[in-house]
């Protein structure tokens, strides 16, 4: 692999600079975008592979912009905020980010968040494909088919149901599953997991509100349970 | 009844003469019938009983039988007291003079009575106008009372209320409008009225509650309208409270709106340059392969972020010190023209090479004003003018009078603002939809100006056309002082 490709959103010209200079001295090459718009713009000529974007912008928010590079791109995305609330995390997650870091932050972490986000399949043994009547993935290919319509997931979201299918049956704590996708510097991000196991839900389930693949065992973590020819109904304690 | 003694005397003597009168010409022109005499006698009386009244006729009665007894009725020249055609006579003029004059007392009265209403309504009418103009509750209690003795043209005027156990008065302490008095009324709930010592007393009532009491002391009123002036000013205060209370939720809803707008502003204007730096120095820390190049770059960052800090904290104690009216002008006569250079001075680096108009009739306008401050305003406009045209067009500045202010304007050739933002530029940490109005990555630079320029006693505004530009403008009072400026 080359030296990936980091798209930095800001509309401050100081922490630009000082991306610029940090990142590329990291070994990452930079693109710049001082807005929404121009990010927009900067995503289809460049090709980046990881996105900071800053959730503050005038003009087009970031978590617009976020939203609207989704549709288009899986590419890995790292929320910049000032703001360290739960509300604004979800928010952040919800728009699409694999991750955000709050302002103002140390260089490593930020270094430590983008190689997590970066990362992909990193544990590298193959999973067998999953086939039910509804639900077909092929971890080969990376691709998901939801009564015949293939559906897009983002690379983490791909990385948490692939843990989850690798273990099926199996109930997998909180912990074990935030480090498994993000990286062994996460742990007690559960928002990240009530954000990414909530869309995975709605893109796979049939009906998101009554899961049938991906259960919630309370106070322990999440499992994912194979549906055989009669679908199971409910949680199995 | 006021007597009038010459007046009233007067009259009698009128009456008289009126008698005089009628007996010497039916007795001089020798054709007369008694009839006729007696009738004309008769309508005499009745026009004076009519027009003055019970006693001034009855006198005229018994002077006209007398009269038409010694020259009317036979034997001529002698009273005749037995004859009962006397009797008759003296009757008849008496009962015609009860009858008229009460009619007419009757009558007289009624109009007075109406007129006073009238009058009464009118006054009321007045006063309910005037105190509709009165502000906040406390100058409405204190215009009250003034407002009584001005309209109803009484000695003095006292109101009590209720809530705050205050009373409200006109002019001093007068004993018989006594703070105990005015509590009593509110206890009794009921007007009172005191003839003999010229006061009267009436609760404010606002449907069943009772919100005080008032008192008027001089020429007492009707029950009627003490009653009608009681609810009229419990409505006024009612009324009062209920609009101050709009007004303070208003301001705690805006003093909140604000302070959240504060806190975000706080949060953003403050750790984007913390940012800034914490990344630079956590990198310029860690082991990552740095070249001279990049370390210099971040250092500069550092130093810069550091003074962009200082500038914000600055601005912000300055902008609370405005705020809470700490700053003291130092007032004196200035130039206008030289507020302008003097301002154009302080921008000369920055400005370069853009060409500025000077646009002014009257050179020798003068603005007393703090000097320093003043430039503060100006110059933060040409800034903003700068920072937001193409390098090439001008800026132009002026200056002209206009009443008692002299109202300076630097208008510029920019994209000009939106208009939904015109009015909230001019708002502390207001963000613009675009970069255009985060000068220098704070928001105060404008609400400042404006602190300035009200201190003042001036307005602060600005006009734009998207498109062709905006003119901003503000204006400082007038100096007409004789002295020459420094």
């Amino acid at each position: 692999m080359s030296t990936p490709t980091i798209l930095v959103v800001d509309d401050e010209p100081q922490i630009r600079r000082v991306m610029r200079t940090t990142l590329s001295s990291n070994g990452y090459s930079v693109v710049e975008a001082r807005s929404g718009e121009e990010a927009l713009d900067v995503m289809r000529a460049e090709r980046p592979e990881l996105v900071l974007l800053d959730v503050n912008m005038p003009g087009k928010s970031g978590l617009d912009t976020c939203r609207e590079i989704r549709d288009q791109s899986d590419v890995a995305i790292i929320m910049l905020t000032v703001r360290n609330t739960e509300h604004d995390k979800v928010l952040a997650l919800d728009a699409g980010a694999d991750d955000y870091v709050v302002k103002p932050f140390g260089m490593e972490e930020l270094l430590a968040r983008i190689r997590a986000a970066l990362r992909r399949t990193s544990s590298g043994e193959p999973v067998p494909a999953y086939v039910s009547n509804d639900l077909e993935i092929d971890f080969e290919r990376r691709k998901v088919t939801v009564q015949g319509r293939p559906v897009r997931l983002t690379p983490k979201e791909f990385e948490l149901l692939r843990h989850l299918v690798a273990n099926q049956g199996k109930p997998l704590e909180h912990r074990r599953l935030l480090q498994a996708v993000w990286g062994p510097d996460y742990g007690d991000e559960t928002e990240y997991l009530r954000v990414f196991i909530n869309q995975l839900r709605k893109k796979i389930e049939p009906d998101p509100a009554h899961p049938k693949y991906i259960h919630t065992d309370p106070w322990v973590g999440y499992r994912f349970e194979p549906v055989t020819a009669a679908p199971a109904k409910g949680k199995k304690k | 009844m006021t007597k009038n003694l010459p007046a009233t005397l007067a009259r009698y003597v009128a009456a008289l003469v009126a008698v005089l009168a009628i007996t010497s010409f039916y007795r001089y022109t020798h054709r007369f019938n008694v009839t006729t005499v007696a009738f004309t006698y008769l309508l005499a009386i009745l026009g004076v009983s009519a027009l003055w009244g019970l006693a001034v006729s009855v006198f005229m009665s018994v002077a006209a039988t007398l009269a038409y007894n010694y020259y009317f009725l036979p034997p001529i020249g002698t009273f005749t007291i037995a004859d009962p055609q006397n009797w008759v006579a003296l009757v008849t003029f008496l009962a015609t003079s009860v009858l008229a004059s009460d009619l007419s007392t009757r009558a007289r009265n009624q109009a007075a009575e109406a007129n006073r209403r009238r009058h009464e309504v009118e006054r009321l009418y007045r006063f309910s106008q005037r105190m509709l103009s009165a502000g906040n509750p406390i100058e409405l209690l204190n215009a009250i009372p003034r407002l009584i003795v001005e309209t109803f043209e009484v000695g003095a005027a006292a109101v009590f209320t209720s809530d705050k156990q205050k009373v409200y008065r006109s002019g001093m302490n007068l004993p018989q409008l006594d703070a105990d008095f005015l509590k009593a009324v509110v206890a009794r709930e009921e007007v009172q009225i005191d003839a003999e010592r010229s006061v009267c007393f009436a609760p404010l009532r606002l449907g069943s509650r009772i919100l005080g009491s008032m008192g008027i002391s001089g020429p007492v009123l009707s029950a009627q309208t003490l009653e009608a002036l009681g609810s009229l000013i419990a409505v006024a205060i009612e009324r009062a409270h209920a609009i101050e209370m709009v007004g303070k939720t208003e301001a705690a809803r805006q003093g909140e709106r604000l302070k959240s707008a504060l806190l975000d502003a706080i949060t953003h204007d403050f750790r984007t340059p913390l940012t800034s730096m914490k990344m630079s120095v956590t990198t310029l820390l860690s082991p990552a392969p740095l070249d001279d190049g990049q370390r210099k770059e971040l250092l500069h960052v550092i130093d810069e972020e550091c003074d962009r800090l200082n500038r914000l904290v600055g601005e912000a104690a300055e902008m609370a010190r405005l705020e809470a009216g700490e700053v003291k002008l130092q007032l004196e006569p200035l130039r206008a023209a030289d507020l302008i250079t003097g301002s154009l001075d302080l921008c000369k680096g920055m400005l370069g090479t853009r060409p500025i108009r000077i646009e002014m009739k009257n050179p020798d306008l003068r603005v007393e004003a703090d000097t320093a401050r003043a430039k503060e305003v100006l110059v933060h406009l040409i800034q903003n003018a700068h920072l937001y045209s193409p390098p090439d067009k001008p800026i132009t500045i002026g200056a002209e009078e206009k009443d008692d202010f002299v109202q300076f304007s630097v208008a510029d050739q920019g994209p000009g603002i939106a208009e939904a933002e015109l009015g909230l530029i001019f708002d502390k940490f207001y963000r613009g939809t675009d970069q255009r109005y985060r000068v220098q990555g704070t928001g105060m630079g404008l609400p400042i100006a404006k602190a300035i320029v009200e201190a003042h006693g001036g307005t602060i505004g600005v006009v734009s056309q998207v498109g062709s530009g905006s003119v901003f403008s503000f204006s400082l009072p007038i100096s007409r002082r004789a002295s020459e400026p420094k």
